[in-house]
This record gives structure tokens, sequence and C-alpha cells, in this order.
């Protein structure tokens, strides 16, 4: 474990597919291999917001001092003598087995389908969820950490959990921001927008589609 | 009541507390646990507070609303001291007959005490009766003696003597020299080593650190930990302290569970009257050491439970679960040290000081020591609270303390750890209760909770019913989790109703594989242990009802 | 239309204009007859209709829609619009008949250009049958202001829907695959989850916007049971507005204050808060809130995280079954299917009278008594279905 002695950060050599990484100290695996041009796969990760490690997608397999394990590559912070490993048969299990998952709700996502070809994931391969939202939290986030808005946050736990937009909020921040939009891989942010706007919205700001 | 500012005034109320007490002088203690508070114990509670005030008793009789007394089963439970004449399953109607013949009369009440169902043999004082004889009871022997509303009474069985022994005679790392030397390992479920997660905490870097209670008692079955918090809190309290000291911590807090009022007046009172008598606060006992306590209530979930969901609860934030590689002990409650450690695992501690390490390592295995509470439940004959010594084996705790298995069936596993465990079947029984030999099956100790199953019972119904608690009690944070357990809770379910397919149990081992390593916390990680050990031990049950074989129904009893 | 007149349909037809119009006005060159009853509005492909223009049809009194459209695979167009045509028919028939409409009033076919013929005696057909089934509403009993609230109900729901269809409800473009999809369980399903649902919450939603109601006022206005419209009332946390007595204002800021400044009382507060009311309001979380500065967000959060808080108003008596693993194995299954029968709830509801809410629990730590429920509090343990029987008799 890292003992953060003030302020000197200091640089730490680990090992990624056996290519020698430059890394410094309190950077997370996932920046080291960024910055090394070798590609570790996300979903639920963004350059603006703090690591949340939901969709472990980045999941890699580390060695260090005789302990190996597997870690997901956003979190886990560098280390002295770390030897990181982004693909293997275990990674690649657990990577298309998180798509298979992913795909039962969002089949038509983009990013999940680029991925999929990738590790051969089956799209039918469990039967069709009716949420199609994934999860990754990127919209919740932004609004919290950079718009500091919170106008939409996560209500229910466990395989109920779904995004909710708070009405109040959302009617009159939203309207005009909207840019959580484009982060969203599937179309439930924004079907859960028109959800709440139909819904809860106040009489004078219902759609248009309702003026007579 | 002034504050107590040096060792020797502690030791001169206590002489003053037990020379006001009479070790002849009759004392009703009836227990008030939650099990027997629930057979109405409190109407035999009154019943017995209304005979001795009509026959004038008052002074000549002590009565004592206990805590838990451990054997449930047969609730509601009085003991007569100081004979210690154990009574089971009172009611109201027997209190007069009690007060006259046995309080008064020192007679034996042979329709009330203990019956062995096979021999007939009686038993009459609480040490004879075979589910107490068989346990080792150094935790929660004084249950049965002490008001939880009294610190008097925890006073005058050698209450926080511990507590000055080491504020006063030992410096912090003596105490925790001592806690590793002990080989103290955490009650809870994790079985980690409470010294060196203490010494970790000690080492890390800032002025702030935290110990905690984890009094949240989530695990399915298990509820020992409330009967030991509730009837006997300050031995908690004391341990916390202690613990502390040793890490260098001046704040503490006891994280529990909202919907047991009985456990919260009673923490209170006991977090009010150690302030009062100068256990808590600024410079207790006059060594200079100050310590705070805070309660917080958790609002029922299971996962808040896990150490670090625990500690973002106490922040006030929901209880999403933090990977274990960002290590509590250094990064905790509002990225301070936190020392996390179970009701019992502090318990044991004022038992460490007290004996010394040496002596208490000499009890249990060569890597458990020490005694472990356990909650015996499910299709057995008594249910309750035991405490035995590690390396008893499962076979001795489940019938010659729990009495076997009712309705004359054959045992056909039991369960350890909750959603979080796994099963051992009857042809393992003789196993050591042991961390380590009970991990290496596939059905780690966990918390301490048996859950025993009989012949009627389906493996595969067992396993289904811990993932359908589960899916409720995922946060949803991460993909394995979430997804795993939806998606095995189907299968499993479609197996249980006979639409199991071919390739199912392939499926379910993938998906187990996958949910175990990539998952964010443990609840993710062991939320198929239950599936797998049933996997491992009963696989012929699985196969069995995919292909269809008419097999008698295995469903619960009605 | 003066009493004593036969009925005479109004129909809204939108035919595309490449073939369905071209046939229509082929059938008019070559003086095919058909009934004047249909006014036509020409596009340029049946994938433009839009759910809205067919539920404003519908809304300003008409009383059948027809969309003619290109046989499937002729389209004009790459997009191949009129398979999304015959999805969003698909979608909108089931609507109709989820709100009581007769789905037949909905019409899709496919004419091509020189099919003048086939588009008369489609006409020859449709309009006699509408006549049959009679004006919009009226023919199948349904009162007009509560026909008018179902279609509004709908009409808000749409953009919702669309994005739906696009995402979920859309199968591989070839007549099998559609045909497969839209006629098998699988859209039944998706459609009841997701649809279904958020239209009795849009009927709520509109109910409640006009005044408050209780639970019982709701489930009779819609004709929903109790049950469901309180487990739709928590589903949908944050839109409501269920009458209730009027929350003491004082009392709750009594609680808030006291913790006030401390950043993590936040579940202190609201434990305290429900133990006082026995609920929590909307309003209630709002204050909240902005009283100890936390995101609404992270209120809600935490409020639905656990059956632990109640978000509907509670009832008078609580039922707890205890389905922990001890109880399980004692046959709490069994118990609580009997509990269920007797009180006609589900876990998680209140019975229509407000008289009892049941709720199960994992685990109380009794497990010597197991089975057993806890009726307001007070244990009964090793209980047997027929004794069930005898402690809910005594609460009603």
């Amino acid at each position: 474990m890292t003992m953060g002695k003030p302020k000197k950060t200091s640089e730490i050599i680990v090992q990624i597919d056996g290519k020698k990484v430059k890394a410094v100290e309190g950077m997370t695996i996932l920046e080291a291999a960024q910055k090394a041009d070798i590609f570790i796969p996300t979903l639920c990760h963004h350059e603006k917001l703090e690591p949340y490690g939901a969709c472990r997608v980045c999941t890699v397999e580390v060695e260090v001092r005789g302990w190996t394990g597997l870690v997901a590559a956003c979190l886990y912070p560098v280390e002295k003598d770390l030897v990181v490993k982004t693909r293997s048969e275990k990674v690649d299990k657990i990577r298309k087995l998180i798509l298979e998952f992913l795909l039962a709700h969002a089949p038509n996502s983009p990013q999940l389908q680029e991925l999929a070809q990738e590790y051969g994931a089956d799209r039918d391969r469990f039967e069709k969820e009716s949420s199609f939202c994934i999860l990754c939290g990127l919209c919740v986030r932004y609004c919290a950490e950079v718009k500091k808005k919170n106008a939409i946050g996560y209500v229910n736990c466990g395989a109920r959990r779904e995004i909710r937009f708070i009405p109040e909020i959302a009617a009159t921040e939203c309207v005009n921001c909207k840019e959580c939009f484009e982060l969203c891989p599937t179309s439930y942010l924004q079907a859960a927008f028109v959800l709440t706007e139909s819904l809860a919205f106040s009489k004078d700001s219902s759609p248009a589609a309702l003026k007579k | 009541m002034p504050r107590m500012n040096s060792a020797s005034e502690l030791e001169e109320f206590r002489k003053g507390v037990l020379a006001k007490r009479d070790p002849d002088k009759p004392c009703i203690a009836i227990c008030a646990g939650m099990g027997c508070l629930s057979l109405d114990n409190g109407r035999v509670i009154s019943a017995f507070e209304k005979e001795i005030n009509t026959k004038k008793l008052k002074t000549k009789v002590d009565i004592r609303a206990t805590g838990c007394h451990g054997y449930c089963e047969k609730g509601p439970l009085v003991v007569i001291y100081p004979e210690e004449i154990c009574y089971m399953e009172v009611t109201p109607k027997d209190v007069p007959e009690i007060v006259s013949q046995t309080v008064m009369g020192k007679k034996v009440i042979d329709r009330l005490i203990y019956t062995d169902p096979d021999t007939g043999k009686k038993a009459a004082r609480q040490s004879e009766i075979p589910f107490y004889k068989n346990q080792v009871r150094h935790i929660i022997s004084h249950n049965s003696r002490i008001d939880p509303q009294s610190i008097d009474d925890y006073l005058a069985v050698g209450g926080y003597a511990a507590l000055s022994k080491s504020l006063l005679e030992m410096s912090p790392e003596e105490v925790l020299d001592e806690i590793k030397k002990a080989s103290l390992r955490g009650r809870g479920g994790g079985g980690f080593p409470a010294g060196r997660k203490w010494e970790t905490a000690r080492n890390a870097p800032g002025k702030d650190k935290y110990v905690i209670v984890n009094a949240h008692e989530g695990e399915l079955g298990a509820f020992m930990d409330r009967a030991l918090l509730s009837g006997n809190p300050h031995s908690v309290l004391e341990g916390l302290i202690i613990g502390a000291y040793a890490v260098g911590s001046h704040q503490g807090f006891i994280y529990t569970r909202h919907d047991t009022p009985q456990l919260k007046n009673n923490i209170d009172t006991a977090l009010a009257q150690a302030a009062e008598y100068g256990f808590l606060g600024n410079n207790i006992l006059g060594s200079g050491f100050d310590f705070n306590v805070e309660v917080h209530l958790d609002i029922g979930i299971f996962v808040s439970g896990e150490s670090s969901a625990l500690m973002k609860s106490i922040e006030g934030n929901p209880p999403e679960p933090r990977p274990k590689y960002i290590h509590t002990s250094v990064k905790g409650i509002w990225e301070k040290p936190s020392v996390l450690n179970n009701v019992e695992t502090w318990a044991n501690v004022p038992l460490i000081i007290n004996k010394g390490s040496e002596c208490y390592a000499g009890i249990g295995t060569e890597r458990s020591k020490g005694t472990k509470l356990v909650s015996l439940s499910g299709n057995i004959v008594n249910t309750g609270v035991a405490e035995v010594p590690f390396g008893t084996t499962i076979r001795e705790i489940v019938y010659n303390i729990g009495g076997g298995i009712p309705n004359e069936k054959k045992l056909k596993a039991v369960h350890f750890g909750g959603p979080m465990g796994g099963s051992i079947p009857e042809s393992l029984l003789d196993t050591p209760l042991d961390f380590d030999e009970l991990s290496k099956l596939g059905a780690p100790i966990g918390a301490g909770s048996m859950l025993v199953l009989d012949e009627d019972t389906s493996m595969i119904d067992v396993a289904r019913y811990f993932l359908d608690f589960l899916s409720n009690e995922s946060c949803g944070k991460c993909v394995p989790c979430r997804e795993g357990i939806r998606q095995m809770l189907k299968i499993l379910t479609n197996i249980r109703d006979g639409k199991g397919r071919e390739g199912d149990i392939a499926l379910l081992e993938e998906i187990s594989e996958v949910t175990s390593t990539a998952s964010l916390c443990a609840l993710g990680k062991t939320a198929a242990d239950p599936l797998r050990s049933t996997l491992r031990y009963f696989r012929d049950e699985y196969e069995a009802n995919i292909a269809k074989v008419k097999r008698p129904p295995a469903e619960k009893r009605e | 239309m003066a009493a004593g007149q036969p009925f005479e349909p109004k129909i809204l037809g939108f035919l595309c204009n490449w073939c369905c119009y071209a046939g229509a006005d082929l059938a008019g060159v070559s003086r095919f007859q058909y009934p004047p009853n249909i006014r036509v509005i020409r596009l340029m492909c049946s994938g433009r209709v839009d759910p809205a223009h067919i539920f404003r049809a519908f809304l300003t009194g008409l009383d059948a829609v027809f969309i003619g459209g290109c046989h499937l695979n002729d389209c004009h167009y790459v997009t191949h619009g009129n398979y999304d045509a015959l999805a969003m028919v698909h979608i909108c028939k089931k609507l109709l008949e989820h709100i009581g409409l007769n789905p037949e009033r909905l019409k899709l076919e496919w004419v091509s250009a020189g099919e003048g013929i086939r588009f008369a005696s489609i006409m020859n057909e449709f309009v006699p049958r509408i006549e049959k089934l009679g004006p919009l509403g009226k023919g199948e009993g349904i009162d007009e202001q509560e026909l008018k609230f179902k279609l509004e109900a709908i009409a808000r729901l749409i953009p919702y829907i669309k994005l739906v269809q696009s995402e979920r409800l859309k199968p591989v473009k070839t007549e099998d695959a559609y045909h497969e999809f839209f006629t098998g369980e699988e859209f039944n399903r998706l459609f009841d989850e997701l649809i279904a649902d958020k239209l009795a919450l849009s009927q709520i939603a509109l109910l409640l916007r006009e005044k408050p109601l209780s639970i019982r006022e709701i489930s009779e206005t819609l004709g929903l049971s109790p049950s469901e419209v309180s487990r739709y009332l928590k589903a949908s946390a944050g839109n409501q507005n269920v009458e209730t007595k009027a929350v003491d204002k004082d009392k709750i800021d009594r609680i808030i204050n006291k913790y006030k400044g401390k950043p993590n009382s936040l579940v202190q507060v609201l434990l305290e808060i429900q133990h006082e009311n026995h609920w929590l309001p909307q309003d209630v979380l709002d204050r909240v809130s902005k009283k100890l500065d936390v995101p609404l967000s992270r209120v809600m959060q935490i409020v639905t995280f656990h059956k632990t808080f109640r978000l509907v108003p509670k009832a008078r008596t609580e039922v707890q079954v205890c389905t922990g693993p001890s109880c399980y194995v004692r046959g709490s299954t069994h118990l609580l299917d009997t509990v269920q029968e007797l009180t006609g709830i589900q876990p998680g509801e209140t019975d229509p009278d407000a008289k009892f809410s049941l709720e199960t629990g994992s685990c109380l730590g009794c497990c010597n008594l197991g089975p057993e429920i806890i009726v307001d509090g007070k244990h009964h343990g090793r209980i047997t279905p027929d004794r069930v029987k005898d402690v809910l008799k005594n609460i009603k």
C-alpha cells in the first residue's frame, strides 16, 4: 500500500502486457495504460468524472509481490513491481460475460456492439430484459460532479435499480442543458427524460405534443 | 455519581457494590432477550413483580430482567439464584408457585425443569442441562446474571478491570501486542486477524482515527450479536475503549439496527452510565485518554453490514461498498483510518486482557483461538445461542447442544454463513469448528449462524432462496453482481420448477465464476457461494431435476 | 348527429403517396364505389404516421383511423418505412385494447398503386364494420369524459413510447420476424413491463394533477386494484400528491434542527421523521433535502434503497411475515401465501381501507418462533395457516 509521504510524487515503473511503463504515484492502471497507448476497454469511465468501477469491463489481471488477482483498472492504484495483463483467458471470459449481460438490456448500443465483436459476445445469449439502461452512471455522475445540479439520481437497489430525474430540477435545468444525453450509450436517458416530462412536469411546461 | 479517576477509586467502588450484595440473597433472573420477549415474557416479569410486592418480599428477593440466556427454544426462561435452578417455558400462572416453592421454600418444581427427551432424565441446575453443559461460556455466561440497564451489575462480575489495566498499567503498544499474541480473529465473518488490522490503523498517517462496532448482524439466521450486545453492552463497550486506546482513536461508532428498540435503549443507557462513571469522555480513569461514542442506526439493508458500505452509511451516504484494496484501516470514514470489528470480537478483548494472551490462546485450534458464539436455527430441536471453543465438531454442536433433528428426521446439511456461506453435508459433520477448515470445504463459518437442514429440504431451493434474498439486497452498482444474480436466479427458479435445461449447470458455473472474481465487493463475490457449495455436495439433486426424473416432492414442510 | 339518425362513422385515412394514395385515386377514376366516410391525408410514406397523430385523431372524436402503405419490401424508401408503420400499429392496437377500445378501429393495409379494386373493397368492408362497432367509446360503453381522460394519458406518454419502440420493440425488418415477434410472448411481456405500467402511472399522475385523492378513490376511478395503486405510487415516488392528513411541519423542523449541521445525519433524520409520521410524503423529503443541504437525488436514492422507508401512507396495523431462512425452512412461504390470500394484498402494499399493510421481514432474530407473523409488534410464533385466519380476523 502506498503510504502517502507528503507531496513528492515519485515515479513508479510498472509492467503492462510485457511493456515497461512509467507511471506516477497516485495514477490508476488505466491512466498509466492510456499514457502508454495501451488500450483497456471501459464503459463507465469518463475523463471528466471520478472513476466509478461499476461496469467491470476494465478488469485486468495483476500480480505484485506474489499476490495475483483480478481488479478494475480504473480504480486500482499503480505500485512498485506491479505486473499487469490486459488480456488473458480469465480477463476475456469476464469481459465476454459482462457484455452478454449488458447486451440483454441494450443490444443496439454501438459501444456494446463494438466490444461484443472483439470478445465474441453473443447478444442473444440471455433473454431480453425490459429495461434498456446499462446503469453505467455516466449521466448521474456528470450532473453531480460537472454540472453540480443533481437533476438525476439513482433509485431502488439491486436488479431494480434505475435512474430517475428529479422533476422539479429537471423542469428548469435540463431544458437548456442536456449535456448528459450524448454520454448515454443507449437511448434510455432520453426515454427517462421524456417520461419524467410527461408524468411530472407542471401543467405549464407540458410537452408541445399536447397543445391542441 | 462523581467520575472515577483512578484504578484504586474503581476498585474501591467495586468493593462497595459487592459489599451491598449478599451472594445468598435469592435472585429471580428472567430472560428478557428478544426470543423470550416475543414469547410474552413481559407478562411473566410483571407477574413476578406483582407477586413479590404482594408477598412483601421486595427487600428479601431481587428480580432482574437479564439479557438473553441462550436457550431460546425453551423460553420464557427463569433462573433462580443462588441455586441456579433453571425453569423453562414459564407462564404467568406458574409465578406464585415458583415464588413460594422455590424462592422461599427452596424446593424444585419438577414440571418446569429440563427433561431429556430421550432418557427422561431431569436437570434442575442450569449448569447440568446438556444445552449449557456442553458449551464453554466465556463471553455469554454473564448474560443470565446481569441486568443490561445496570452498570453496577457489570462491575459486580469484574467489569472494567481490563480497561483499568490497559489504560493505567499498559502502553497502547503492549495492548496491541497482547491482542496479536492471542491471535484474535474477527468474528463477523472475515476471520481477519484483529491485531493486524489494529496495527495497520495505528501506523497509518493522520491524527483522526475511528473505531467501529459492527452491530448490524445482517447475516440471516444470526442473532447472537444482538443477544450479546443487548444483554451485556458493557462488555462490548469495554473492548471498544481498550481497542481505541491501542489504535490511538478518540471517536467510536456503534452501528446498529433500527428495528430493535430494546437494543438501542440498552446501548444508550450503557453509554450514558459509562460516561457518568468516567469510562467515557475526557481523561478516562485519570489516564489522560479521551474517547467518545456515537450511535448510528442502519436502514435495514444487508449490504450495509459490509465494512466499506457501513462507513459510507455513517458518512450519511447511501451504503455503496468500495473495492477491498483500498483498505479501510487506512482510508475509512471520511478517508481516515478506521477499525471496524464485530460485536463479538470486541467482547473478546477484555477477556484477553484479563486472562492474558497465553491463557486465551490455550483454547481453540492452531489457527482459530478462543470461543465462538453460534446461532442454532432451522430444523433443530434446541434453537438458541451457544458458545463453544473452536475445534468442537459440528456433530457435537448439533447433537449434544442442539439436541439433534426434530420429528426423527435425518440431518441433510448444516448451512453456515447465510447468503454468503455454504452447506456441509452429513458426511462431513465431524469437521471441527474452525475458520480455515470450514473455508476449505466451501462453507466458511461467517458470523456463526448454523442453519440445520433435514432430509426433506431441497438444496436447490436453499440455494435459490439465498440468491433471491441477495437480489433484493445487492446495491446494484456493478454489473457482475446485479446481472449475475439476476440471471442465476432465473435459471435456478427454472430448475426448481422442473423447467431446467441441458447446459444450465454449466451456465450457472460460468456465471458464478465471473461473479465471484469480478464483483466490486464481498456481496457479489460470495453471492454464488451457497449455490457452489450445493453444487459441490448435492450435484445429483440438480441433475435429477434437469433430467426430470420424478422425485418425491422435495419441498418445505407445511 | 341528430338523435334518431343512423350513425355515420368519421374515419381518417393516412395514405402513402407512392402506392396507397395512387391506388385510391385509381379506384376513383375507375368508378369503383366505396362509402364516403373516409377523409384522406396524403403523406410520403406510411412510416411517417406518428402515434401522436393517431391518438389526436381519436381525441378529436374520429371513430376510426386507416393507414395505407406500400406492400412490405416494396417501400419506395430505403428505410422501409412501412415496417415502422407496422410496428407502430401493433403497439397502438395494444394500447387501444388496454384502455377498452376495440383495436379494429385502427386498420393498416398494404395497397399498391395498381390495386384500385382492392382499395375500394377494403373500404367497403371497413366502414360497415365501424358502423357496427358504433361511435368511439359509446360503442364500447365507455363514458365520454373517461375516454378523453384515458386517451390523454396515452397521448402524454407518446414520446416515451416511441423511444421504447425504437430501442426494444424493433425486430429485424423481415416479414417473418415481425410476425413472430408481434404475435409472441416476448412482445406481451415487454409491453406490460415497459408501457402498460407507465400508462397506469400516467393516468394516476393526470388524476392527481387535478386534486389530491386517496388510494381508494384512485383505485375506484381507474379500475385498478388498490394494491396495484399503492405499488404504482411507490414506484413513482416523487410524482405523487396523495391525499393524507396535513403533516405537522413544526414537528418535522424540530427533528431536522436537532441534527442540523451534521452532514451525516440524513438517515437518522429520516428514521426519526418516519417514526413520528409513519410515512414520508414528498414535501417532507423536499424539506429535509433543503434544510440539510443534501441533494434531493441522494435523499431519493436512500429512501428508495430499501423497503424500510414508506413512501405511501401507512395503514393502522402492520402485518409482518418473517421470511428468514429458519422460518423459510419451517414453512414461511406457505404462510405468506395464506396471508396474501386472506388479505388480498401483496407484500409492500396496503389494503383499500388503509386498515393494514403487509410486509415481509428477513430474519427478525426470533428463530425459535419460526414461522411467525408479527401484528403491530406482537409476535405470533410457531403459527399454522389456520391460526392465521383467526389472528387476521381479529384485526378486521
